[in-house]
Order: C-alpha cells, then sequence, then structure tokens
C-alpha cells in the first residue's frame, strides 16, 4: 500500500473527520496528531511517503524538506494558500501541489446573507435595547423587492445572488469578466452603486483590487444603502466607509472583514449602531471544514488513480 | 352612496406608525368623496368603548381592543379593519352578532414576516449576535464558543401552514434547505406538494427539524399549543422561533429548554405579555435573540397593510363585500345586509 503522510494535524481536525478512514482505506497513513516544530522531525515524518496531506500552514514545505523525500510525489494542502510550501522546489523535484479551493463557497455566501438581513432589520441593536427593557418601534428595511448589486461573480459572488434572487431582491452584478451564461445581470459599476439597495463585495483583493470601494464610489452608492463584504478589509476604503456610516448616508453595514484583523479593540466600528460585524469567520463552519478535508482526501485518491485534481504546482 | 361614511382610527396607529398612517391617508383616502376620518381616543390601544364606536362606520384596528361590551348599541359601524393579521384582541362572534365584519391585511403581511423568519433564521444559524459581540469586545474567531453552521440540507419546520407559512416555504425554497416539513389541521397534503412541504403530526415536526417556526393566530384552539414536550422532543442542535404570538407557546417550557440546553437557540420576536417584563429569563441568555414584536415592521409592511384596509373600507364604502374577511358569516346577519344596502344607496 501506498504511504501517505498526516505530519501535522494538530488541533486534531481530519482526525475527527470521517475522510480518515476513507484514506486509510486505500493507503497506509503515517499519522500525526502533534505539529513537528523541527525541519528534521518534519523530513522524518514524510521520510517513505508517496503522498502528504498537509494540514497546517505553519508546516513550511521548504526546498530542503522536499529535497529530502525522495518518494515524494504530491504534497494535498487542506485550504487554499500555497505560501509554505516552495512551489518552484516543488516543480523542480516532480512534486505535485494541490488544495481545496472554493470549499467555503457555500458558507460565506450564506453569512453574506445573514449579514444582509441582520443589518436590514437591525438584529443585534434590537436585541441590544429589548434586554435594556426598551420597546422600539419600525425603522425596518424590507430586502423583498429591492436591488442588490453582487460585484464579483467568482463561486461565492454567484451563490450570493442566487440567495438574493431566492428571497426576492432584484439582482444586478457587476464583475471585471462578465459571465453572461450565469444569466445575471450585468450593468455598469457606476449604476450598480447608484441603484443598489443592498452592495455586496465578491473580489479578490490584489494591488488591482485594493481600495476598490473608494471615497469617490462610496458617494455615488444610494443614499440609504446598506454595503456587505465578506471578501477582504482593504477592498474598502474603511476611513471613508466609518464617514458615510456616520453621516447616514449608508444606513448600515455587515462586515466579516476588516482593514486591520484582529478589529482591534476600541476601533470606531465596535461602536456603531447601525453595523453588524464578525470576526472573519464566514467560511469557518463545520460544514465547511469537512468538505475541505474531503476535497483534500479526494486529492490524493484522484492522483492515485492518475487524475490529479485542483493542481497548483 | 348614501351619507358621510365616517372612519375612526384607533389613537395606537397616531403613536406606534404615524407616517404611515399619514401617507397611506393621503394615497387612499384623500379626495374620497363622502369619507371623513378622525382619530379613536382609545386610551392607547385600550378596549374602545360602545360610546366611542358609534359614531363611526368603520374603525382602523391596531392593537386596539374590542369586546362584546365595546358593542353594545352600536348599530352604525360595518366594518373594523385591522392592519395585520392577528385578531386575538378582537371578539369576532361579538362583531358577528352585532353585524359588524372584520377584515385583515394577509397579503401584505405574508412577505415582510416570511423575510423577518428568515433573519432570524440565519442569524442563529450563524451564531451572528455572539459573532458581533465578539467582535465589538476586541475578541476574534478563537474566543467564540460556537462557530457558525451551514443551512444547507437542514430542516426547515413550521406549527401551521396558512398564509405565512407557505410564504416562508415559498421564499426558503431556493436557500439550500433540504427538507420542508408542516403540521396544520386545515392544510392538506395536497395543498402544499407542490411547494415541497412534508405535512406530518407535530411531534415529528419538533423531532426532525432544524428550525422549528410558529405560524399560527392566536385562538382558543392554539393557545399554549407549543408546550414543554415539544421542546423535549427537538434536536439538541435545533432552533426555535417565534414571531406569531407569544401564547401560542408556554413560555416556562422555553425558557427550561433553552436554560437547559435541549435546544441550540431561539430568535423570539413576541412574549405571553407585551411589552415583556424587564426580568424574563430570556433577556439573560447568550443563545437567544429577542426582538420587540417589530421585526416585521417594515415601512412596506405598514403601507401595505394600510393600502389594504383601506381597500377593504373602501369597499364597505360602496356597499360591497369586502376581501380578507375574517368572519363570512356575518353576510349572513342581517344587520350587516342592511348596512350594506344602505350604503348601495
Amino acid at each position: 500500500m501506498r504511504v501517505v503522510a498526516v505530519p501535522d494535524d494538530s488541533p486534531a481536525v481530519l482526525g475527527l473527520s470521517p475522510s480518515l478512514a476513507r484514506l486509510r482505506a486505500e493507503a497506509s497513513v503515517r499519522y500525526h496528531d502533534t505539529l513537528p516544530g523541527t525541519a528534521d522531525v518534519l523530513a522524518e515524518r514524510l521520510r517513505d511517503a508517496v503522498a502528504v496531506v498537509n494540514i497546517r500552514s505553519s508546516t513550511n514545505l521548504t526546498r530542503e524538506v522536499l529535497s529530502h523525500c525522495p518518494a515524494l510525489k504530491l504534497v494535498s494542502i487542506w485550504g487554499t494558500g500555497t505560501d509554505h510550501v516552495d512551489l518552484e522546489a516543488a516543480r523542480e523535484l516532480g512534486i505535485r501541489v494541490t488544495n481545496t479551493p472554493a470549499v467555503a463557497a457555500p458558507s460565506i455566501a450564506e453569512h453574506a446573507l445573514a449579514l444582509m438581513l441582520a443589518v436590514a432589520r437591525r438584529v443585534p441593536l434590537l436585541d441590544r435595547r429589548v434586554r435594556a427593557g426598551e420597546w422600539p418601534r419600525g425603522g425596518m428595511v424590507q430586502l423583498q423587492g429591492k436591488t442588490l448589486g453582487v460585484i464579483g461573480l467568482g463561486e461565492i459572488g454567484r451563490r450570493f445572488a442566487r440567495l438574493g434572487e431566492a428571497i426576492g431582491m432584484h439582482v444586478v452584478t457587476w464583475t471585471m469578466h462578465p459571465k453572461p451564461e450565469l444569466g445575471f445581470a450585468h450593468v455598469a459599476l457606476e449604476e450598480l452603486l447608484a441603484q443598489s439597495d443592498v452592495v455586496s463585495l465578491h473580489l479578490r483583493l490584489s494591488e488591482q483590487t485594493r481600495g476598490f470601494l473608494d471615497e469617490a464610489r462610496l458617494r455615488t452608492m444610494k443614499p440609504g444603502a446598506i454595503l456587505v463584504n465578506t471578501a477582504r478589509g482593504p477592498l474598502v476604503d474603511e476611513p471613508a466607509l466609518l464617514k458615510a456610516l456616520g453621516e447616514g448616508r449608508l444606513a448600515g453595514a455587515g462586515l466579516d472583514v476588516f482593514d486591520v484583523e484582529p478589529l482591534p479593540v476600541g476601533h470606531p466600528l465596535t461602536a456603531m449602531e447601525n453595523v453588524v460585524l464578525s470576526p472573519h469567520s464566514a467560511g469557518i463552519t463545520p460544514e465547511a471544514l469537512e468538505a475541505g478535508l474531503a476535497m483534500a482526501v479526494d486529492n490524493v485518491l484522484a492522483f492515485f488513480e492518475g487524475k490529479a485534481r485542483h493542481v497548483v504546482a | 352612496m348614501s351619507g358621510t361614511f365616517r372612519i375612526g382610527i384607533s389613537d395606537d396607529f397616531y403613536t406606534e406608525a404615524s407616517e404611515p398612517l399619514q401617507y397611506v391617508l393621503a394615497k387612499k383616502l384623500a379626495g374620497v368623496a363622502g369619507v371623513e376620518w378622525e382619530k379613536l381616543e382609545t386610551g392607547g390601544g385600550r378596549c374602545a368603548s360602545a360610546e366611542l364606536l358609534r359614531g363611526y362606520d368603520a374603525v382602523f384596528a391596531l392593537a386596539t381592543k374590542i369586546d362584546a361590551e365595546s358593542l353594545r348599541e352600536v348599530e352604525r359601524l360595518a366594518v373594523v379593519a385591522r392592519w395585520g393579521v392577528g385578531y386575538d384582541r378582537i371578539d369576532v362572534p361579538a362583531l358577528t352578532r352585532a353585524g359588524v365584519a372584520l377584515t385583515i391585511t394577509p397579503a401584505a403581511v405574508r412577505r415582510p414576516v416570511a423575510e423577518a423568519i428568515l433573519t432570524l433564521i440565519f442569524a442563529l444559524s450563524k451564531n451572528l449576535l455572539q459573532q458581533d459581540r465578539v467582535a465589538r469586545a476586541g475578541g476574534w474567531r478563537g474566543d467564540l464558543p460556537r462557530m457558525g453552521t451551514s443551512i444547507g440540507g437542514r430542516t426547515l419546520g413550521s406549527v401551521g401552514c396558512g398564509n405565512i407559512g407557505q410564504e416562508l416555504f415559498r421564499e426558503a425554497r431556493s436557500l439550500g434547505f433540504g427538507r420542508f416539513l408542516a403540521c396544520d389541521p386545515n392544510v392538506s397534503q395536497e395543498k402544499v406538494r407542490e411547494l415541497g412541504v412534508e405535512m406530518v403530526d407535530m411531534e415529528t415536526l419538533f423531532r426532525e427539524s432544524d428550525f422549528v417556526t410558529v405560524n399560527t393566530l392566536l385562538n382558543e384552539r392554539t393557545r399554549g399549543l407549543v408546550r414543554e414536550a415539544h421542546f423535549r422532543l427537538m434536536k439538541p442542535s435545533a432552533y426555535f422561533i417565534n414571531t406569531a404570538r407569544g401564547p401560542v407557546v408556554e413560555h416556562e417550557g422555553l425558557v427550561r429548554a433553552l436554560r437547559e440546553n435541549w435546544i441550540a437557540g431561539a430568535g423570539i420576536d413576541v412574549y405571553p405579555v407585551e411589552p415583556p417584563p424587564a426580568d424574563d429569563p430570556l433577556f439573560r441568555m447568550d443563545n437567544v435573540i429577542v426582538a420587540p414584536h417589530a421585526l416585521a415592521w417594515t415601512n412596506e409592511l405598514m403601507t401595505d397593510n394600510g393600502s389594504e384596509a383601506c381597500d377593504a373600507v373602501l369597499a364597505v364604502c360602496r356597499g360591497e363585500v369586502p376581501e380578507g374577511l375574517v368572519n363570512p358569516e356575518v353576510l349572513n346577519v342581517e344587520a350587516f345586509q342592511t348596512k350594506l344596502a344602505r350604503r348601495r344607496g
């Protein structure tokens, strides 16, 4: 049986998942529920393994480590980040590297919907007030019949757009690479910002998109609109957003991501009543974690069958 | 049409919903010949007195109570038009005997309420309030006692499958739920098959649902309908949501279920008494979202309620049978027939 190493399942996730049993059925698994700590221990744990399922990004798969593993043919990363793997060395040594993209997309799209609804109905604020003995009335925003502007139509953006349609919103979209086959109305960015009652960001962060929603663009948003951001904090000019929220130009915001994370104690957002915040947790659900583990194992099994999937190097 | 048609507007509208009231009056009633309206001074949504009601052909009711005593020797009144769908504060048999129609606004209410229920479902599933509290307090995701969970494949249950229950399922259809369950003695399996709803008994619904929602009227059959024993049947991972009426649920049973973690949490917009007392145990619980019986009070809800109520009142003003009629048996009451005939003049 082929040897597969799991050198770093700490704290254990794969060890608690049914996916480990599926792997064990197809391979001889060297499983470790501690972190290797040093490059030497890591190399020892990978010795004679054909494939490695890499759980933690603290495990540095450097050129040195990889070159000490002559049998190694595949690094299957659980997650999307590849910074801790020397991809160039892997290529030169004939080692394939795979990852688990988009497994959190359903959870993130749902989280964006949860934020949008909670901002529209002021849920945390009402909850605080009722607990304080108040009985506030009125002022709820109804989303059904309103316009949802989705910026970016990757796996998450398109899922969120479908959720918006499901609750009766009129969806317009803007993306750098229009995808008419998805069937959404594609409009100019200016138009989307001007007519949307809710704007939701689903872009990748790059030098091109940093500060995408800047002060000028925030000013062109419909008065009383809601912003949802579950993508990356620096896509938005945060000081300009604070100003727009403070002045009431925007009715509210649902934010899972921020310029600086964790959100610093006493950050102005933490004192605002018209925002709903979450600690960059949209993609962290048990379902998303399990989907990722299942894909990391599937990537190994597919590789064994000569059909490598989700290859990054 | 004969004679001036006078509408009394219960005074709680002026404190609770003044803006939508003015909007609706201007849009629907201003300029209609022979129609007048004025504030009905009940003293803040209390029981309307017969002295007050005697002077009107129609009454707009928000939280105003109307009982048999309110209708003593009230002869002119032809219709009570409630803004909303609940009529637990109104004595319907007494109205019928007095030859007064009662109308409600089902079309206006169903979507805002369904959206409010979905708001609670998603907020509970994502543990959103704890997330918000942690993020505001300078903590981060490692400080969360529980991560959010996904909606995909979950079972949504509704106690009651009428106007609002069916709308909830309609909107939830493309949100990823795995299964829809409902119980309702008045709804056949055939009626809701197309929505993908399985009609089951109440025990099955509580046992198998991941989200149990309440979408019934409050009446003598539904008072105390959801009891402690039902919460005992629920999965420890399941949530309970009530946006209908507080007294449908045995409050002590709900408190116990939450306190002893029989269920994962609850979203509560309605209470046995409103406003609830400050020492309601729900207010000290982390696994509960509380709201002030206002989660569905969007601007659209109030204006649509008002438009629908005006349409009902104007129909009666023309001597026609109104939509949204709660007591169709009034059509056989001679006093009501006479009132309509007089309006047709």
